[in-house]
């Protein structure tokens, strides 16, 4: 009988922990809190949190309850992240959820959406030189986009190893953006600039809304034809919402579609994390990439923004193109917040949202075109 | 291999480099369609509105303030306004001018600013701050 509580005891996860798994489980911890306490992105880091737990807790190999055993139900799970289903779901309900009004309105504010991306590319650059091959390099850069679909889409298509620690990268930096963007966007603005008021916007009527989905796609598929899985669906889904006779189809998209692919992502996604699989090297220097890609494409906007108040008659204010990252509507709302402790009635939650929703179709532009060179 | 060897090695300057442009290109492009998109509809829609591309130009010019005279009392209160503001910057506050006024004990200081604000004569500077418009000032006080 005695060998039978050491067998067993010899499967218990109290016997098969190691540190890395203790860490992960820690980490997860610290997802579970900011996301429940501290409200950053809770419907994403509570389900990566969990998942973290999920992934780490010591498991006897072969039992097929691992993440990375192939015929465990997590397996198959994982499936719709490492074969791109979930990220594209996701875009579907953005896009039924978006309102494109201010972009239609002031398109200009595009552009700072565009700006942004530099940052994916300048991280490019910097994970290639840190010696990481060109697709997993590729995907590293996008983490600067702010857009964890997006990441994790592009990883899942070039470098699936790596799926774990870019899509925590990625999500941990959307979740932080009121921490990590203030600070940018305070240094690289004057308080006069803060102060700026921008223009109430023209009211954007209901053909523009219709056609602008159509035309975006059109425009941005042929373009960057690799875009496609991600701009096709988000361009779909807002032509769900702007039609209106649609509308039961979209609000199925804004509502139980995306929420059942945010959870589906978020667990398998956390419980990728394994501690033996996720804690080396390569994921602290992806985790040091990441947070340099997400500052330069923060300071990407407000920089191109001031460039562009050269040659505008009407000034733009700089904090906009802060909201060029495409974490909606997250950046947006720092933007307002930054603006209004210089001026508590200067209002530019509505100006924010162009740039913003803007770095959505640039940063699955951005990944088509990486997506198409490295392919 | 690291640095820039690896960098060059890989193409990495020109994918960069041509990622960045077809992004701008891309989002350029459809910036500047849907920036005549409701032109279109607009043409489309009611092509009667555009007769005056073809009109002569010379139609008078609509006046931008609402109040273009000023009684007796207010050209005083303007004149006392003006004295505060050579106090002041260029570019002021709206609040701080306000807070003056109280100060110095100008009568009903939120009516009297209203009415420069109606009459141009304090005017936003479009970057969150307002200007005294001296011209303006000029026209309907002296």
């Amino acid at each position: 009988m005695g060998h039978l509580f050491v067998e067993f005891f010899q499967n218990t996860g109290f016997y098969l922990c190691d540190y890395r798994y203790i860490i992960m489980i820690l980490i997860g911890f610290v997802f579970i809190y900011l996301g429940i306490v501290k409200d950053y992105e809770p419907l994403l880091l509570v389900p990566i949190g969990f998942g973290m737990l999920v992934g780490n807790i010591p498991i006897f190999k072969g039992l097929g309850l691992g993440i990375y055993e192939t015929n465990s139900v997590l397996h198959y799970l994982y499936f719709g992240v490492t074969q791109g289903i979930y990220p594209p779901l996701i875009f579907l309900g953005i896009g039924a959820m978006t309102d494109f009004s201010t972009l239609l309105a002031r398109p200009v504010l595009m552009l700072l959406g565009a700006a942004a991306q530099t940052g994916v590319f300048l991280t490019f650059l910097g994970a290639l030189a840190l010696g990481f091959a060109p697709n997993e390099a590729a995907s590293i850069g996008i983490i600067g986009g702010a857009d964890g679909p997006t990441a994790i889409f592009l990883t899942a298509k070039l470098a699936p190893h790596l799926i774990g620690p870019i899509a925590v990268a990625a999500y941990s930096y959307m979740a932080l953006v009121p921490v990590i963007q203030p600070p940018i966007m305070r240094l690289l603005t004057t308080r006069k600039e803060r102060l700026i008021r921008m223009e109430e916007p023209r009211v954007v009527g209901k053909k523009e809304k219709v056609i602008f989905p159509i035309v975006a796609f059109l425009l941005c598929c042929f373009l960057a034809p690799a875009a496609l899985p991600l701009l096709g669906m988000l361009c779909f889904g807002n032509l769900l919402k702007e039609a209106v006779v649609t509308e039961r189809l979209a609000q199925t998209a804004r509502t139980s579609l995306i929420d059942i692919a945010t959870i589906l992502l978020g667990l398998t996604v956390g419980a990728s994390t394994q501690g033996d699989v996720f804690l080396t090297p390569a994921s602290i220097k992806i985790f040091v990439l990441g947070a340099g890609s997400f500052g330069v494409a923060t300071a990407a906007g407000p920089i191109f923004a001031k460039i562009m108040n050269l040659f505008l008659k009407t000034k733009i204010n700089p904090l906009l193109g802060a909201a060029g990252v495409s974490a909606v509507p997250d950046s947006a709302r720092v933007v307002q917040m930054v603006g209004q402790k210089e001026d508590p009635s200067n209002f530019l939650l509505m100006h924010a949202m162009a740039p913003n929703v803007s770095g959505v179709i640039g940063s699955a532009v951005a990944a088509g075109i990486l997506w198409s060179f490295m392919a | 291999m690291y640095g820039f060897d690896a960098i060059n090695a890989n193409n990495g300057w020109s994918i960069a480099a041509v990622g960045i442009i077809i992004v701008f290109t891309g989002l350029v492009m459809l910036s500047l369609i849907i920036s005549q998109l409701y032109k279109v509809l607009e043409f489309i829609e009611n092509p009667k509105r555009f007769e005056f591309l073809s009109r002569k130009k010379g139609v008078e010019k609509k006046e931008k303030y609402t109040l273009l005279f000023l009684s007796k009392n207010q050209k005083e209160s303007a004149k006392q306004f003006s004295l505060i503001i050579k106090t002041m910057e260029e570019h002021f506050p709206l609040p701080k001018l306000l807070r003056l006024a109280e100060v110095n004990g100008l009568g009903e200081p939120y009516n009297n600013l209203t009415t420069l604000l109606d009459a141009g004569i304090v005017e936003p500077d479009t970057e969150g701050y307002f200007i005294w418009n001296k011209e303006r000032f000029n026209k309907l006080v002296s």
